[in-house]
């Protein structure tokens, strides 16, 4: 587990159990560690790092000792750049600022070398640092060994001999070191004294494929629009063809004299270059989009693509009415998505709890959390319809291990025949009660006893009484 | 007899396969039923609600229906329908566990009938129809299992001319009170909770005239009687449309308790 400074104050320790830190800090919230959610963060901040230096890689070191940490750092090269900020300690006092409105802690170092500038960034005393060409040996003396970028296992050798700081292993041999420990020991301490070059891998922004048209003076004529924005598609089409790709994200703009520009974005949900599809997307957008006083220009561009991978048919097999199938339902999902948002359709992912209510869970088609595995469901006989959340109802038992005989339902009393349970379900105790109360933590434990039990109109219906509360409710109908 | 119906209950290719083709299943069909792809069914659960809104749909009829229906498409080759399945209105929208028990003996199965299925929920009724009338009109799409509630005549006919041209099965749900209404679905079908043996469940839906006057001819069978069986030990469902469960099997009263 890691935290925040705040949970740090707390008392947290990064490293601890998540039960130990709610016990420490019960108002913290926790999220599950997401690597490609990480992934995904680094790059959005080395994009966002672009504004300081032309030449932005994300640091492909991990962050800590475990073989699973990912990389969270950035290197910069600011050569040239940094009198743009009015000096290099200014440089790192506006990085530090921006970084700190973005919600980011951040420790930094200049250094004539990637690999001194890395070791003082992480192992330096002062969170900025700054080292010159000819004092990097003695900045670095004083670091561990770690601070080198050596792996774990080669770091722990050097401990196990004693050899624990920078400048007791510059005093070993390197012929004795290279024996002992190999070649990755001598290279990292080559880079960071600068004598072997390091290159970066920078982060290689691609334009997306944009066409445009200027029209000569402003039209108000839609019908005009509309054709030019449907040539102008085809040509983007052809684009597309040339790097064996399809759209999945385009935005259409419309430059208006003596007004704003204004836009509309498409998303689909597969790559796509079929002009007839995209302009059947469009053209309904369009329709909704003011003139104002004349258009004079339009832009169409393709800020998301993807490669659309080429399909082997079989010469024998009856699969292209299934190719036509899957286009078409693409198609299909394409206008739905672009007409609702992807937020109203779904697609069922069962979640891993054994809270009726909680597993069932949808999530919009085409989303990050589809491609997670959903969870294995148990089965087990349920309701075919299952409400969002269980109605309060009234109910008599016998006994209290025994199925109501009565209940009171939506304003309608039933005098139950049939009945067999219990089945008992007890929620997470960090849920809420089914009445909606006792929402904060280890108040909204239920405990669920569940019966199945027939009304005199062959109906049956899914009902349980919550022994904290004593109510019952009804989950669901067998309909 | 309407002569709609009578064309409907004789063409073969519109059964249901019997259980000679499907060993999977128990379905053993005690007549015809006739149900296929490119209609649109309209589908009333009959019952007493204490208000308008708290409607339900036979969602356990429908989907197996569906997944039936589906089944046959692909087995007997002569269908070439989509595979997905698509819900509309969250009132449809069934529990998991029915999906992935009515898949068969598999443990593990369901996963793919889960997976086929697209859920919508429109904001306005208006919305709903148009996503019914695309999703009929969908070769992609296998099957529509929608809330219909509020279909005047006008938009029936719509659905069924996308159902037509899209080679889909359109099963829609509609609340009770809803039957008198002109429709121009290919069939209607009134179902009703029955208890068909002690302590199983089970429903009798019959086949109306698409314009709800509850015609039908002498010989034609037009009730049929479904009994839901869960096996316990394998996971799963079934829908069995057995003769044995046929009529004038009557449920026994009085109040009895099975501990579970």
């Amino acid at each position: 587990m890691r935290c925040c400074p705040i949970a740090q104050s707390a008392g947290v320790v990064p490293g601890m159990t998540l039960s130990e830190g709610r016990a420490i800090c019960p108002e913290a919230q926790a999220e599950k560690f997401d690597p490609f959610k990480s992934r995904q963060a680094m790059g959005l901040l080395a994009k966002w790092a672009l504004r300081f230096s032309p030449v932005v890689a994300v640091d492909p070191t991990p962050a800590g000792r475990h073989p699973d940490d990912l990389p969270d750092g950035l290197l910069l090269d600011i050569t040239g750049t940094a009198h743009l900020f009015g000096g290099e300690a200014l440089f790192m006092t506006e990085i530090a600022q921006r970084l700190k409105r973005l919600g980011f802690g951040a420790r930094m170092a200049i250094g004539p070398t990637i690999g001194a500038a890395w070791a003082l960034a992480r192992f330096g005393r002062h969170p900025a640092a700054k080292v010159d060409e000819g004092q990097v040996p003695e900045a670095l003396a004083p670091l561990p060994v770690a601070a080198l970028r050596l792996t774990q296992h080669v770091a722990a050798g050097l401990q196990e001999v004693g050899v624990e700081k920078v400048q007791e292993l510059l005093r070993l041999p390197r012929g004795s070191v290279l024996v002992r420990f190999g070649e990755e020991v001598l290279l990292r301490m080559d880079q960071a004294f600068g004598r072997a070059n390091e290159l970066l891998e920078p982060l290689r922004l691609c334009e997306p494929i944009t066409v445009r048209r200027f029209f000569d003076g402003q039209t108000s004529q839609l019908e005009a629009v509309m054709l030019a924005a449907k040539e102008l598609l085809t040509e983007l089409c052809a684009k597309l063809l040339e790097k064996e790709s399809g759209v999945r994200g385009m935005k259409l703009e419309w430059a208006r004299i003596n007004s704003p520009a204004i836009s509309r974005e498409f998303v689909l949900s597969r790559p796509n270059r079929d002009v007839k599809h995209l302009y059947g997307l469009m053209h309904p957008k369009m329709e909704t989009m003011h003139m104002g006083y004349g258009v004079e220009g339009i832009t169409l561009s393709a800020y998301w693509s993807e490669r659309i991978p080429h399909t082997q048919t079989g010469a024998w097999e009856q699969t292209e009415w299934e190719n036509e199938h899957d286009e078409a339902y693409n198609g299909f999902l394409d206008t739905l998505v672009n007409r609702w948002g992807n937020g109203r359709v779904l697609v069922a992912h069962p979640a891993a709890s054994h809270v009726p209510e909680a597993a069932r869970r949808f999530v919009p088609v085409g989303g990050a959390a589809e491609a997670d595995r959903p969870a294995e469901m148990v089965c087990i006989d349920r309701p075919a319809l299952l409400f969002e959340r269980p109605e309060q109802a009234e109910g008599m038992a016998l006994s209290p291990d025994r199925p109501p005989a009565w209940i009171r339902w939506r304003g309608r009393e039933y005098v139950l025949e049939a009945g067999t349970g219990p089945e008992r379900i007890v929620t997470e105790w960090w849920g809420v009660l089914a009445n909606g109360r006792g929402n904060k933590p280890g108040g909204g434990m239920s405990t669920r006893d569940y019966f199945k039990v027939q009304t005199g109109g062959a109906t049956w219906l899914w009902v349980f009484r919550e022994l904290e509360s004593g109510s019952w409710f009804v989950h669901g109908i067998w309909a | 007899m309407n002569a709609r119906l009578a064309k409907l209950l004789e063409n073969p290719r519109l059964r249901l396969r019997t259980a000679d083709h499907l060993s999977a299943w128990p379905v053993r069909v005690s007549g015809q039923f006739p149900i296929a792809a490119g209609e649109v069914h309209e589908w009333f659960l009959s019952g007493e609600y204490p208000a308008r809104e708290d409607w339900y749909p036979p969602v356990t009829v429908m989907a197996g229906v569906a997944k039936k229906a589906l089944e046959n498409e692909g087995r007997c080759g002569e269908g070439r329908g989509g595979r997905k399945v698509v819900w509309i209105g969250r009132r449809c929208w069934p529990a998991f566990q029915l999906l992935k028990g009515l898949a068969g003996a598999n443990l593990r199965g369901g996963a793919g009938w889960l997976s086929q299925g697209l859920f919508l929920d429109p904001a306005t009724a208006s919305e709903r129809y148009w996503a019914i009338g695309e999703a009929l009109a969908c070769r992609g799409v296998g099957a529509v299992i929608a809330d219909g509630s509020g279909i005047n005549a006008v938009v029936s006919r719509r659905l069924q001319l996308a159902a037509e041209a899209g080679k889909v099965l359109g099963l829609i749900a509609r609340p009770p009170w809803e039957m008198g209404m002109a429709s121009h679905a290919a069939g209607r079908w009134e179902v009703r909770s029955r208890e068909t043996r002690p302590g199983k469940m089970g429903w009798v839906i019959k086949l109306a005239s698409p314009d709800g006057s509850g015609q039908r001819g002498q010989d034609a069978p037009s009730d049929w009687t479904l009994e839901w069986t869960y096996q316990v030990f394998r996971g799963t469902g079934a829908l069995d449309l057995s003769p044995l469960v046929g009529h004038g099997v009557a449920g026994t009263p009085g109040w009895r308790e099975r501990a579970g």
